[in-house]
């Protein structure tokens, strides 16, 4: 699977800071993409590529820091460069406390801002991969039957063949047909990559707390 | 004893009558008739037979003969002071002596030259042989009338000075500038008194020298070089009389010693006497001088010294009034200057965003061209693009600078012709960081094509800005997405108005007055001059400000200035 481009997304209603952002990251052969205000950020589509969010703190209508906590809510929160003209630290606590990548006050070095896009970007990439990946574990644990799940979490549990088939009040070899059949379809090297799967799907055993 | 007195009275009342009746006998009567220092005609049915000389002196007639040879008409005006005809009146006046023996009245009689003679005139009826003789006493009463004349005039001449007075001080009340005031108090002095003339100098506020006051009829030349020279122990009337704190009577300017200087100056100008006198404040310290000149030697003959009392007090009184405007309009500015400062210092934080934004932009550009700079293959057109840009906001920040900077120095306000739109704008550009960091939308209704109102520029941003950071100050209880702040300006009556509105807490009618009061605050950090200074402001330049509750909350603050009297034409 090749990756596609990543972008930079500047927020700032400053029209000049927008122009001097955009030929800053074109330095590093990357592309822009330009919203004056929080709002017209929110109402574009997402990016289908790695991106990082450079923006600004004051801004008319919703605030920099605003639109953190909103995009935070969400399943992929872009990284954040904040940027700001004036910036006292409670605001760059509060900023960085909310996973900002970093926090520059104008003027600032453009080397350090050029290291905090690549981060962001880099940090971007690895959620996609992670997104990617659960979205492929999600799809293999759907494939599977509901006797499958049971044994499937009673597995990641640490039960045994013989206390699953009790639990279920089936015969060890039926449970030993499942698990094979769990651990193709989930494509697990091992029972340790199984339990890490269960993990990342957050595959709770609620049948053998309810019947123990 | 007392039978023997009345014998004796009995006695000398008889020999009196003996020699009284001696004395009417012999015509020594006729004596007292040619003798008496009044004049006496007999009229005998409407004809004059006897005169006594003093009747042909006052009438100036040639003689007795002439003047028996008149008939009383001629020697009347045809028409009396009243207006009623001299025939007519004499003889209502003649009725009334026959009637009751006598009659005294007052008279305009002609004389013989044709010159007018004010008289009282007493008839007498006497008896004499079935008729009835006047007997005709006039009596020169022109000194009297002259008198009564004079007085009246000096009356008169007294009231309308004290008018001209009343008018001089009610032009002080009146914010009249100094020099017109001074030079309406001269003129009114110089009305008072023929042939002179004369000045008032101040004393500049160093004590030193010597500053034009009024001088409307002084020659050009001499009022020029007067103005800006020293005060001192020689230095003719004026300069002496304030050095000495004492009047300086100088009968002579070309053989006075005090003049030695100023001998020629007082040639070329034609002025030979000045009688100079200080002008003090009720605290006793020299604010300039009056001055009496004439054109020819002159010594004062005491009539002055009531003119001269009048003109230092009422001198006194403008320039005092003046110099004390002047120290309160300074103060003011040095008040106003403070809040600018103030709201500024307020404001810090704001502006340094507004600053750093371009600065940003500009630092970062640079660095960018200078990467650019050391690659093998310049692209100049990209490098020429990027500097453009660092150009552009250098400009901008340097606009920023300069407009903060106007409103924090010191400065003489000036009147110059102003349009409000504009500096709400520009206000609007030193606020909007402030406003958005406290989650307030700011909405402008500004009027295009304001007509100019007349004000200084500096002020009148820094009354907008106080009443826009009151506003955005007064919504921060205020739910965040209803923070609503309108300016608006427009043009009505004549006037141009500013308004700023706000969606806050709102305003108590009966509470709107207080506001205006010094040190009223509701700000923690507030030092409640704001809207007292922006009121006196408003009203120096001969506005309004006021203050109304909005309908559904909020609050209304407005000004309005008169539109330039130059475009209302």
């Amino acid at each position: 699977m090749t990756e596609k481009p990543p972008v930079v997304i500047v927020v700032d209603d400053d029209v000049s800071f927008r122009n001097f952002l955009s030929r800053l990251v074109s330095t590093i052969g990357l592309k822009t993409v330009p919203f004056d205000s929080a709002e017209a950020f929110l109402a574009a589509p997402a990016p289908d590529c790695p991106a990082c969010l450079v923006l600004d703190v004051q801004m008319p209508g919703l605030s920099g820091l605003d639109l953190q906590r909103q995009l935070a809510g969400g399943s992929r929160p872009l990284p954040i460069v904040f940027t700001t003209g004036h910036g006292d630290i409670p605001m760059t606590v509060e900023a960085m406390k909310a996973g900002a990548v970093g926090f520059f006050a104008k003027p600032f070095r453009n080397q350090d801002m050029i290291d905090a896009i690549k981060e962001g970007i880099a940090r971007d990439r690895e959620t996609r991969k992670q997104l990617e990946e659960l979205a492929e574990i999600q799809a293999r644990y759907d494939s599977l039957t509901s006797r499958e799940r049971e044994v499937f979490a009673l597995v990641t549990e640490g039960s045994l063949n013989k206390q699953i088939a009790h639990k279920l009040g089936t015969s060890e070899r039926t449970i030993k047909a499942h698990r094979a059949q769990v651990v193709q379809k989930m494509k697990a090297d091992s029972v340790a990559d199984l339990v890490r799967m269960a993990d990342r799907l957050k595959i709770h055993p609620q049948i053998t707390q309810k019947s123990a | 004893m007392i039978g023997a007195n009345q014998q004796q009275v009995h006695h000398k009342s008889a020999q009196l009558r003996e020699r009284a009746n001696e004395v009417w006998s012999e015509g020594a009567l006729r004596l007292v008739f040619e003798r008496s220092p009044d004049a006496i005609l007999l009229l005998d049915d409407g004809v004059f037979i006897d005169c006594n000389q003093t009747a042909v002196d006052l009438l100036r007639a040639t003689g007795k003969d002439e003047l028996l040879s008149l008939s009383p008409s001629d020697l009347s005006p045809i028409i009396q002071p009243d207006g009623t005809s001299s025939a007519i009146k004499a003889r209502q006046m003649i009725a009334i002596a026959l009637d009751r023996g006598s009659h005294r009245f007052e008279w305009l009689a002609k004389r013989r030259d044709g010159s007018e003679l004010p008289v009282e005139v007493l008839l007498t009826a006497i008896p004499f042989q079935q008729t009835q003789m006047l007997h005709v006493v006039w009596r020169d009463i022109s000194r009297r009338k002259e008198a009564e004349r004079q007085l009246a005039e000096s009356r008169k001449a007294e009231d309308a000075f004290r008018t001209g007075q009343g008018q001089v001080l009610e032009m002080i009340a009146q914010g009249a500038t100094l020099s017109d005031v001074l030079a309406s108090l001269v003129t009114l002095i110089e009305a008072q008194s023929e042939g002179m003339i004369c000045s008032v100098l101040q004393l500049s506020e160093d004590g030193k020298h010597i500053r034009h006051g009024a001088a409307p009829h002084l020659p050009e030349i001499y009022v020029q070089a007067v103005n800006g020279a020293p005060i001192g122990p020689k230095n003719g009337s004026c300069g002496t009389a304030m050095y000495r704190g004492q009047p300086v009577i100088v009968t002579d300017m070309l053989t006075d010693p005090l003049w030695e200087d100023y001998r020629e100056l007082a040639k070329l100008s034609g002025l030979r006497a000045c009688w100079s006198t200080p002008i003090f404040t009720g605290q006793g310290k020299v604010l300039g001088s009056f001055a009496m000149y004439y054109r020819e030697p002159q010594a004062p003959t005491g009539s002055e010294a009531r003119l001269t009392e009048v003109a230092t007090h009422i001198a006194g009184i403008a320039i005092e009034h003046e110099r004390s405007q002047n120290e309160l309009q300074h103060t003011r500015s040095e008040l106003a200057h403070v809040a600018r400062v103030t709201t500024m210092g307020e404001l810090a934080a704001s502006i340094a965003h507004e600053v750093n934004q371009p600065l940003g932009a500009i630092v970062g550009n640079a660095d960018i061209c200078l990467g650019w700079l050391q690659e093998t293959e310049v692209d100049l057109k990209q490098v020429a693009e990027a500097l453009e840009d660092i150009a552009s906001d250098g400009h901008r920040a340097s606009q920023i600078i300069s407009r903060i900077r106007s409103l924090v120095k010191k400065h003489v306000p000036e009147k110059s012709p102003q349009n409000l739109s504009e500096i709400a704008r520009e206000v609007i550009g030193l606020v909007r960081h402030e406003a958005q960091g406290k989650h307030v939308t700011i909405h402008l209704q500004l009027g295009e094509s304001l007509p100019p109102v007349e004000a200084d520029r500096v002020q009148l941003q820094q009354v907008l800005l106080n009443l826009v950071m009151n506003g955005i100050e007064a919504m921060h209880e205020t739910e965040v997405n209803q923070r609503q702040l309108t300016v608006r300006t427009t043009v009505s009556n004549g006037s141009v108005l500013a308004a700023v509105s706000d969606s806050g807490m709102g305003i108590q009618p009966e509470r709107v007055e207080q506001l205006f009061k010094p040190f009223h605050t509701t700000k923690p950090a507030g030092m409640g001059m704001g809207l007292a200074i922006s009121r006196s402001i408003v009203e120096s330049f001969g506005g309004k400000l006021w203050a109304e509750a909005k309908a559904g909350g909020g609050a209304i603050f407005s000004f309005s200035l008169p539109v330039r009297s130059q475009e209302i034409q």
